[in-house]
């Protein structure tokens, strides 16, 4: 489950044009639930992930997507464990180069 | 202006940092690795029985052989769980129905050579290794030929007709 309130800088552009690369997200923990949400995960293999909630299913199993085409697909990142979920993305910067 | 204040504390700081990349993908899998590494391990067992453990010397190059082996067995095992994991998508498993069960007995005959130095587990683990480099080649539509390795152990391999 979810961690503490802190920020993270997002590297990379799989989600664009909701988050851009380089931008600033300010994470929150959360008692699960919130899909359609952007979500900070934990993933096995990939690392820390921004990614959105796509579902949770009944064993507490997650399925993530990305924005943009370049995101890995919800079929590469494969089902994670919901205690891999790190927290939600509650607000974020917006670099000036993205305005 | 909030970003550029986070920019600034970011270098001060330095805020974690949360992937939104596509982590490459390079699209680079060849199961070449897994299959050296398996030969490796029984290279391994093969000049671990030829130790001559009465001497300091034998000794000292069994623990070295021992933790060769270790590496390899554990190389065996990423490589083959990154095809599995990383390039094998539904299409792949629908052409390769035991492909789970396939790998999982890679997994499983691996562990095994890490748990003893019986050149005969090492064999069936090649066995498998290559079992899996034929699933891999034939999902690629790339046809496949064996032959004897050209390096000790000297044992048959399964290599893609390429080109």
């Amino acid at each position: 489950m979810a961690n503490k309130y802190g920020f993270w800088r997002v590297q990379g552009n799989s989600m664009e044009p909701v988050i851009a690369s380089g931008a600033f997200v300010l994470v929150c923990p959360c008692r699960g639930g919130g899909i359609g949400k952007l979500v900070l995960v934990d993933h096995p293999h990939y690392g820390q992930l921004v990614k959105r909630l796509k579902s949770i299913d009944e064993k507490g199993l997650m399925l993530l997507q990305g924005e943009g085409d370049d995101s890995l697909t919800t079929e590469q990142m494969g089902p994670v464990c919901s205690s891999r979920l790190k927290g939600r993305v509650w607000w974020q910067s917006r670099p000036i180069s993205s305005l | 202006m909030l970003h550029k204040l986070l920019h600034t504390l970011d270098q001060a700081v330095s805020f974690p940092v949360a992937s939104a990349h596509c982590d490459i993908p390079c699209k680079i899998y060849d199961p070449a690795s897994a299959q050296i590494a398996t030969l490796t391990v029984i290279r391994m067992m093969d000049l671990i029985a030829e130790q001559d453990l009465s001497s300091l010397a034998g000794q000292a190059n069994l623990s070295r052989l021992v933790a060769q082996k270790e590496e390899h067995v554990k190389m065996v095992k990423d490589e083959v769980r990154v095809i599995w994991g990383d390039f094998f998508k539904q299409p792949q498993f629908d052409q390769i129905p035991n492909a789970h069960e396939m790998v999982h007995n890679i997994m499983f005959q691996a562990s095994k050579c890490s748990q003893g130095v019986d050149r005969v587990e090492g064999e069936k683990l090649l066995t498998l290794v290559n079992q899996f480099a034929e699933a891999f080649w034939l999902v690629k539509e790339v046809p496949t030929y064996r032959a004897t390795c050209s390096y000790p152990p000297s044992m048959t391999v399964v290599y893609p007709k390429l080109g």
